[in-house]
């Protein structure tokens, strides 16, 4: 997901086909990274729309190389969803843009038999604190680095291993109910 | 390649991935990519359209004011118009009725005349009155003095 020099510039300079790459690489995981952590559905897909105008409107000035990008990417995200604010957000769109675009979601049957495990999960996870939540997400379902998880997160590395080495072991104790019973 | 940061939860990696395995699989919606889409394209047309475009020179440029200066403005220049073009009526009307009776007006003495041909007198007998004014002018000033003299003339031959 690390751009090349070229795509990274032509993201600076606000070149729309670089924005589609963009948009493409980034749409999903930030969307999981909104809905994984207050489960609202609509507010998850007005956020990951804000993020791509914040990242338009920020970008040209970001400090770093393209290595950073997906840190700055997440950033900007982290930053969004602490707002806790919601506005209306009304957008009619041409029919047209329907044409190019497949839907990767899976079948239904599929959805129907992954949907028991991904609400148990969404479950489990919505019991950590929310700094501990990003971290888990961040490392596990976007498999980020530590480096890069530090850098979005601003919190020193040692803490991060902290908080993953216990998330996961009480990622355990809740998903086997062990921590309900005690 | 992946520092040597992340060396440390390889074992956890390999027992969460399928814990984790169902939440990797959420995507958006066909409506939201849509919507993803539209607002970039409409966030890059705003900002690309407001930077590309060059400014005005100062004579195309556009100047706000408050309506009532703009209204008083209006109104003096539109008074001072009024006044400094001639009304061609209002000339008519003075030409017929002159606020001011028709002086006789004469910067030479009545000695200085020429004696006028007869030809030019009333034939009747009545005495003609002839006005004869004097005036004294100042370069910049102008009229600062005036003074008129009456002669009866008879006319009898």
């Amino acid at each position: 997901m690390v751009p090349d020099e070229t795509i990274f510039q032509q993201l600076k300079a606000r070149e729309p086909a670089a924005y589609e790459w963009l948009v493409v690489q980034f749409e999903a995981p930030l969307f999981r990274f909104f809905l994984c952590d207050h489960r609202d559905y609509h507010l998850a897909q007005e956020q990951t729309s804000e993020t791509f105008v914040e990242i338009i409107r920020s970008l040209p000035r970001m400090q770093g190389t393209e290595s950073q990008l997906r840190p700055f990417v997440f950033s900007i995200a982290r930053h969004l969803k602490s707002r806790h604010w919601r506005k209306p957000v009304v957008v009619c769109s041409p029919i047209e843009n329907a044409l190019d675009i497949r839907d990767p979601a899976p079948a239904p049957e599929a959805i129907a038999s992954n949907r028991e495990q991904t609400q148990q999960m969404l479950n489990a996870i919505a019991r950590f604190e929310p700094h501990v939540r990003e971290i888990l997400l961040l490392r596990f379902v976007e498999e980020t680095s530590l480096d890069d998880i530090t850098e979005i997160v601003g919190l020193p590395l040692g803490t991060v291993k902290s908080h993953i080495h216990r998330g996961i072991a009480r990622l355990k104790s809740i998903l086997t109910g062990k921590e309900d019973e005690n | 390649m992946k520092p040597n940061n992340d060396d440390d939860f390889d074992i956890h990696e390999s027992e969460l991935a399928d814990l984790f395995a169902s939440l990797k699989q959420i995507q958006p919606t066909l409506t939201g990519q849509i919507q993803n889409r539209t607002t970039v394209a409409r966030e890059l047309a705003r900002i690309n359209s407001t930077v590309v475009q060059p400014a005005r020179p100062w004579w195309q440029r556009p100047l706000s004011s408050a309506v009532p200066f703009a209204t008083g403005v209006s109104l003096g220049i539109l008074g001072a118009l009024m006044f400094a073009v001639p009304n061609p009526d209002r000339m008519a009307v003075n030409q017929k009725h002159p606020t001011h009776p028709t002086e006789v007006r004469s910067t030479r003495s009545p000695d200085d005349l020429p004696p006028k041909a007869a030809s030019n007198r009333p034939v009747d007998d009545q005495p003609v009155l002839d006005r004869y004014v004097t005036s004294t002018y100042v370069c910049g000033l102008g009229e600062v003095n005036t003074s008129s003299l009456y002669a009866i003339r008879e006319t009898n031959q």
